[in-house]
Parts: structure tokens; sequence; C-alpha cells
């Protein structure tokens, strides 16, 4: 069953006299108890498209259409007052730097419990209580002490679990994780990772993981989608994307990835892709002016969403039904 | 081969209010010419320390640095002037080092017009020349950091340090701001660039796919010391100390197929205000044993060119 | 996809954008486009006034006295006779002469004072510092004044008074800049390539720390204007017969009580309107920098 259903969500960005879309007719859906990947370089709008979901969207992005069906009602048109009990209730969010999303003047225990005190309603006491059982969950030791610290007094790691500590704290049904370890140590990355799929199993939550690293993608999502210039350009399960992608851009990517982790002095030259400029504007695929495969087709017309095997989507006229060309190297 | 740059028991230490920062605790290690060393640790380490009082841009508070057996580790700043054009670094975020009010042709001239040479065609064709080895074009002389990509930005970069001709070249987490696409097109241009010139590099990262690509020899660093040290390969394919272990575990594999065992650090790195007396990773370290908080583990040598600082590998040897 | 990142590299952009057009520049910022063409105006005035004026600002005539503002005199005449719009002409050329001085003084001095203070820090900024907020006790006026009963009235030294009064904003305006500057990686990097402390500090830090200073600049030339004018109403200035705005309306203001209200009304409304430009335009540098 589907916990969140994201269909045609645009946003756009105003730049001087004109309007880009920085996220361009997306639709995907989130089930219950997954883990889905959104990758994709930057400046491909995976980010505003996390934030999009909360409708937390920084000014001036705006917006523009679509459906955010969250179980079945949409977000969208919910009133602010509405949406901000579902906020860290049903749907919690942790962001890039944990340390500037922490209030630097109160107890990180403090900011816990108030969670609590706030969604769950819960008695100052039991609050408390509740807080210090989510500090131990996150693995953070001698939680008693570390109740009573401020932020500035844990290191970047530690102020990401109290994050996480307070992104659970209510059971929410689906957690945003934007970049959750930008800044963070691999060891410590490792940690933060493994915590999010424990607690994912125990607490029987969904996860919507933004990143930019495909390693961290294969150990902890279940279904990716692949973004590009603001549209999702592919998405599969996990085992299809990193065996079967078929998008000329979703190669590109894991090429680099597999050149990248082959055994060392192999040639590593290939071809740099930069993200479309963000006013970029064309009748066709936004890929096209950098895809290997394009032909003219790919500059005059917008390609379809397709569906090539079950559950797997690609957004490319080369596997459009009926098409012969769909063979790429 | 005479060394190209040997670090002896370089320590640094900062005031930080009342209290001082253990950053480097003792470090030595050698280059040879021609040779691709990589530091690597994480954040706090004491790698990015030692690669500044490598390059003088602060004081080793003991220790001696010897260029070419020549100490100039404490050498005033106007002598060791003669020696910054062979000593060259290339900085981790391209949009912070390129001075934002300079052309990519005044970026590049400085280091020319300090080293003496003053005739503008000559400098001229000197960019011009340094440009194409790291593929950009005269195109690109006029324009402004901002005017170019992150990847553009850092060619740029290594330009800078290389026009010289420097001898060694620290590299410090050159890739760790760039896109997947265009870190990989840099890690080959920094490897055939070294094949080129045949200068040496130091490459600082906590990035190990970086490390795999570029470098023969890997030093592993933790608060401040050396915990192991040897060739790339051999490191990789069979690390010794836990330390090492728990990193290349953490490391995230791009395969879904392949769920590996990985080895746990307990909580975090402990502050280097106070280190602890016996081994720094005794703490979170999953084998502890006793005596690792009592006293802390020499560095050891192992063969094959290998060296572990640990007291379990002390008996793995011994026995 | 990180929005702040890409709108900092498109603001930037703006300066050399050549599809930049004043119409939209006009519409987005009304206050920056007023202040410019009063700008413009005053330069004018200064420069061309003098030259079509049919009387000298000197030249009294004894038998017009006091006359009220008409086709012959605009603005009227005062107790000598001098034609006042006449006067009012020529002290712009003084007065912005002054505002230009003062603050280009202040600017300069102030901030690479200012720099040393925040590149080379320790005893150099104890000092600079511990100087600047001597200076910033007294309030800008009372501390021209003193300077000015210290060196004796002139012009020079009313130049120089102002520029002392002025300049402790400056000094903390680019030390604050160069703080978060001087650990910048390019200055490591020139400092890699042999560059010298104080070439690092000149030639690659304070360029990119003097921005808010030249911001402050207009808000200066504004103060400077009317502080030389208030100096000059107090007799510590500029002294009179010169044609300068405060000291016209020093003179003028007891003609109020007689009903003579135009020998003080006119340079009143001159150093209004010259203030007011140079506010305006601060107000739009401003709007533009958040923009």
């Amino acid at each position: 069953m589907e916990l969140l259903a994201v269909k045609g969500l645009s946003v756009t960005f105003p730049q001087d006299d004109k309007t880009n879309r920085v996220v361009d007719d997306i639709s995907f859906s989130i089930r219950r108890n997954e883990v889905i990947g959104l990758v994709g370089e930057s400046g491909s709008g995976k980010t505003v498209t996390a934030t999009a979901v909360l409708r937390l969207t920084r000014q001036p992005a705006d917006i523009e259409t679509g459906q955010i069906l969250f179980h079945e009602e949409d977000l969208l048109t919910k009133p602010e007052s509405e949406l901000q009990a579902i906020r860290g209730s049903k749907i919690s969010m942790i962001f890039q730097n944990p340390r500037s999303s922490l209030n630097p003047l109160m107890k990180v225990g403090d900011q816990i419990a108030r969670a609590y005190r706030i969604h769950s309603k819960y008695k100052k006491s039991k609050a408390k209580s509740e807080a210090l059982k989510m500090l131990k969950l996150v693995g953070i030791p001698d939680p008693e002490a570390r109740y009573e610290a401020y932020p500035h007094e844990l290191s970047g790691g530690m102020c990401q679990r109290v994050m996480i500590a307070m992104a659970l704290a209510c059971n929410p049904d689906l957690l945003i994780a934007d970049e959750p370890t930008t800044g963070l140590d691999v060891t410590i990355e490792a940690q933060v990772f493994d915590l999010i799929k424990e607690l994912q199993k125990e607490i029987g939550m969904s996860v919507l993981l933004i990143t930019h690293d495909l390693g961290v993608v294969a150990e902890t999502c279940d279904r990716v989608a692949v973004m590009y210039g603001g549209h999702i350009v592919e998405m599969a399960e996990i085992d299809k994307i990193f065996r079967e992608q078929k998008h000329p851009y979703s190669k590109h990517l894991l090429g680099s990835l597999l050149k990248l982790d082959q055994k060392s002095n192999g040639d590593l030259n290939m071809e740099e892709i930069a993200p479309p400029p963000i006013d970029y504007k064309t009748a066709g695929c936004r890929f096209a002016n950098r895809c290997p495969a394009a032909y003219e087709r790919c500059f005059s017309e917008k390609p379809p969403v397709t569906t090539v095997a079950a559950g797997h989507t690609v957004m490319c006229h080369l596997y459009e039904e009926g098409n012969q060309v769909g063979t790429i190297a | 081969m005479e060394p190209l740059l040997e670090v002896k028991n370089v320590k640094k230490w900062f005031r930080s209010g009342r209290d001082t920062v253990h950053a480097v605790n003792g470090i030595s290690l050698t280059i040879h010419p021609g040779e691709v060393v990589a530091l690597v640790g994480e954040s706090g380490c004491g790698k990015s320390t030692t690669s500044r009082t490598i390059l003088r841009l602060t004081d080793p508070t003991e220790g001696q640095i010897l260029y070419k057996g020549i100490d100039i580790s404490r050498m005033p700043e106007k002598q060791f002037r003669a020696y910054r054009s062979k000593i060259q670094m290339v900085f981790q975020d391209p949009t912070m080092s390129l001075n934002p009010l300079f052309t990519v042709k005044r970026t590049l001239s400085e280091p020319l017009r300090l080293q003496g040479i003053k005739g503008k065609d000559e400098i001229e064709s000197r960019i011009i020349q340094m440009l194409k080895k790291v593929q950009l074009g005269p195109e690109h002389l006029d324009r402004y950091p901002r005017q170019l990509s992150g990847g553009q930005r850092q060619r740029v970069g290594i330009a800078r340090a290389l026009i010289t001709d420097p001898d060694l070249v620290i590299l410090d987490e050159p890739t760790s701001a760039l896109d997947m696409s265009v870190k990989l097109s840099v890690i080959n241009l920094l490897r055939k660039l070294q094949h080129e010139l045949n200068a040496s590099y130091l490459l600082i990262t906590h990035d190990m796919n970086t490390v795999k690509h570029l470098c023969s020899r890997v030093m592993v660093m933790y608060l401040g010391r050396i915990v192991e040290a040897g060739p790339v390969s051999e490191v990789f394919a069979n690390p010794k100390h836990p330390y090492t272990r728990a990193l290349l575990s953490a490391i995230p594999v791009a395969d879904p197929t392949t769920k590996k065992e990985r080895i746990r650090l307990i909580g975090d790195t402990p502050s280097p205000v106070s280190l602890p007396k016996g081994c720094s990773l005794a703490d979170r370290c999953p084998m502890a044993e006793p005596r690792c908080k009592e006293r802390q583990p020499e560095l050891q040598h192992l063969p094959g060119e290998r060296m572990v600082a640990c007291h379990l590998v002390e008996e793995m040897v011994s026995s | 996809m990180n929005i702040s990142t890409e709108t900092a590299e498109v603001t930037p952009a703006l300066r050399n954008d050549k599809r930049f057009r004043f119409t939209r520049l006009f519409k987005h910022n009304v206050s920056l486009t007023t202040g410019l063409i009063l700008l413009i105006f005053l330069v004018l005035v200064a420069i061309l006034g003098p030259l079509l004026t049919q009387h000298s600002p000197y030249e009294t005539s004894p038998g017009d006295q006091y006359m009220a503002p008409s086709l012959a005199h605009l603005f009227g005449t005062d107790e000598f006779g001098r034609d006042i719009i006449t006067r009012v002409i020529h002290a712009a050329r003084l007065d912005l002469f002054i505002a230009v001085s003062v603050t280009a003084l202040a600017f300069v001095v102030g901030s690479i004072v200012g720099s040393f203070a925040g590149f080379y820090g320790g005893w150099v900024d104890m000092v600079i510092s511990r100087l600047v907020d001597v200076l910033l006790s007294f309030p800008a006026f009372i501390l021209a004044m003193g300077v000015t009963a210290m060196l004796g009235n002139n012009l020079q030294n009313v130049i120089i008074a102002l520029s002392v009064a002025y300049m402790p904003y400056f000094i903390r305006l680019t030390r604050a800049e160069m703080l978060k500057l001087r650990n910048a990686e390019f200055a490591d990097a020139a400092r890699c390539m042999g560059t010298s402390k104080v070439k690092i500090m000149l030639v690659h830090l304070l360029p990119n720390a003097i921005g808010p200073a030249v911001a402050q600049c207009t808000l200066t030339m504004g103060w400077a204007i009317l502080d030389a004018a208030g100096l000059s109403f107090l007799g510590l200035g500029i002294q009179a017969p010169t044609a300068e705005w405060g000291v016209m309306i020093g003179n003028g203001v007891r003609d109020i009580f007689s009903g003579e209200w135009w020998t003080a009304f006119f340079p009143g409304i001159a150093v209004i309107v010259t203030v007011m430009t140079f506010n305006l335009i601060a107000i739009g540098v401003r709007q533009l920098k958040e923009d």
C-alpha cells in the first residue's frame, strides 16, 4: 500500500524576469516500510523535491502544480495549521547540517522532550524519560549526561544522532533524510546509516533518502529514483538500477562509479556531465545535448515515462513502446 | 635514493583558551622523489595540520622537516621563500582557494612573477602551456572563478600549483568538493600530470577511492599519530590495525548484492585536548584489552615495508 | 538541489551581465535611481553652475539688501545685498569638495588601518581597536568640534577633523571583513607561492574586504555635508564671508526672526537635498546587495 504518492509535482524558481522549473512534473510513490533513494548530482532538484513534500521549499521557490498524497490526503491543499501537525509527527525530516538545525540555546535532551510534549502531549517527566530512552536508542553513550549538553558541546556525529532521535520521537510514518551525513566522517557515516536502517526495521517506517552517494544507496535503499535536471529519469528496484539501468544518464552515473570502484590504475577517463544550467529550456529531453545516444527526436519532443518492466520506469525515447532504436551500448 | 622529504617526529600543539589541542603528536614520514603517498584519516586526525607544517603555513611545536636533507622547519620566512616554488599545494575547495577578483591569467602569473620571470610574453606562453596540460584553453585566460565550473576551477588550482615545476605537491582533499564524473577526470588528470612531470605527491584525504587510484603508499592517521602504513594494495587487501579495518569496512560498496560485515567503532573520536594515556583508539576499539589503556603502542615494522601501531599486532608478529 | 549555491552563482554575475538594463534597475530600485539622478544634478550644478550665474557670490550691493525672492533674485538677497542663489550654487562646489575629500580620506586611511588590525591581529589589533573605541565614545560631531578647536578653523582642518571623526567606522568594517578573510584558502595559496604578508593583505585580501566600506562611503558623504555645515554654523569651521551652506545658514538664522526667512531657508534646502541624495544612494546600494 502506498504511504506517499507524489503526482506531477513541479517547483519553480524565479530568476530575474524568468521562471525556471527546477523540479519538472515528477511522480513517484513510497510504500510502507520501504527505503527510497533519491540520487542525482548537485543541481538535479533532489533537495527541492524533498522539501516540497513537506511544503518547506524556501522562498522564492514555488510549488507550481502537483499533488502530494499522504495517507491519500493531498498535503498541498491542506491549511498550514494541519500541515504543522503532520510535520514532525507523521513525517519527520533530518537535514544536511545537524548543528545548524538544532537550537543552540537549548539542551539537546530538552529539544527531544519538547517533540514529545508537542506531538504526543506528554507530561514533563514522561517526556524526559522518553527522550532519554530515545537518546539511548540512537546509540549516544551516557545519555543522562548528554541530555544536559548543548549542541556546541557535541560532535557532528552526535548532533546528527540527536536530530535523528528528535525526528523519530513520535514514531513518524515517513522519515525524509536529506544528505544526513554530509560533513561527517566515514566511520560515523556508516554508524548513522546503520542506525537509520535498524530503526526503520524496528519501528516500521518508510524513509526517503536524498544522497549523491551511490554506495550509500546500494547499502541502504530498496528502490531508487535517479534525478537529472529536475526530472526523475529512471526509477527501479535497487538491483535493477545497479545491473540493468536503462537511461543513458543512469548508465553514465553508474559507469563513473564502477570505474572508481574497480581495481587501481584502471582508466578513469570519461566525459564530465555537468547538470544543465538552471535556466536551461528545451522542447525535448533535458539530457539530449549531453547524451551519447541522442537522436533528432530527443531534441524536439519531451520523452514520456515508459514502464519497461514491473516497477521499472524510464523517461527516455529509446525505450518507448514500439521503438526499435532501444538498444544502446 | 636520497629522500625528497623527511618529516621527523613532528608535533603541533595549539593553544585554545586554557586548553592545549594536541593536533599532531609525533609523526614521522619519508617521501622519495617521484613517489605518490597518501595520508588518510578522518576530520581532526591532524592530517591537514601535518601538511600545513610542511608548507610552513604553521610552525611545528617540535620536530624536524628535511627537504633534500635541509631542515626547513625553522628557516626564516625570507630564506624559505626560495623553496616555496618547489613545495606546492592544491586545495580542497576550488571556490575558496582562488581569489574571486583575479582572472585565471592573473592567478597563474603571480607564481611566475615571484620566481623572477619578468617577460610578459614568456609568462603568457607558460600559462597557456600549463592550461593546456590541465585541459583548459586560452579562452579561459580572462575568466573569473565564478565564470568557471567546479571542475574547471580545480584545474586552475592544479595549474597554479604545478606551474613552477615543484618537486612536491601536497594535494589536500583535491576531489572531495566535486561531483562524481568531475572527480574521476580530476583524479585521472592528476595521475597523468604526475607521470609527465615526475613530481612527488602527498595526498591528504579521507576518500579511499582516490587513494586507490592515485597512490602507491598509504599512511593512516588517527588522533595525531600514524597507526598504520604500507603499500596501498596490501593495506587495502589486508588491513592490520583495528582502526584501518573499521575505516575500510565503513566505505559503502556500490553493489547491492554484497552484504559485508562492518567493523564498528564505538562512539566518537576523543577530543585532542586531553589525549588518552594508552592507545588513542582504546576507548572505541572492539578488540581493546586492559593493557591498551595503559601503554601507548609503538609503530612496529612488519614484513613487506608495512608498519602498525597496535599491541595486538605486536604479539602476532612476535609469536 | 542546493538553492543557496545556485543563487550565489547568479547574483555576482549580474554585475557584468550584458542584459543588465537600466529600465529594470529603475523599476526595482527606486531609491538608487532617484539618488543617482539627484547626484548627477548636484554635480552638474557644482561644475557648471558658477559659469551660468550673473552675479559673483561676493559682490555686495548696498541698495539691494534683504530683497525677497523675485525674478531678478530667485532666492532673494542677504544683509549685504549678495545674490543668494549665486552663493548657494557656488557653495555646492565647496561643500561637495569637502564631502568627497573627507570621505576619501576616512575611507583610504580607515580601510588600510582596519586591514592591518584584522590581518595581523595580536597587539596591532589591540592598539587599533582600543583607539577606535576611544574615538567612538565621542559623538562624531563633538569629536570634529574638538579637533577644529585644537587645530584652528580653516578648510584643511575641517576636512581632517571630519575624516578623523568618521574613520573609526571604516576601520571597524574593514577589520571585521579582514578577520573573516585572513584564513581564506586563497590567502594560504598566495603564501605558498611566496607572496609577502603585506602584499597578501593589500593585493589579495583588501580588495575582497572593501565592499562594506565602499557602501559606507555614500552614507559618510551625507554626514560630512551635514556636519561641515554644522561646524560652520557654530563658527568652528569655514568662516564668513566664504560661500558655504553652513556659514549662510548660520548668518541667516537671526534674519528669520525679523521676517527675512529666505537667507537661511535656501541653503538649508540645499543641505537637505544633498544629504538626502547620498542617503537614497546608500539605501539603494544596500537594497542592491540584498537582492
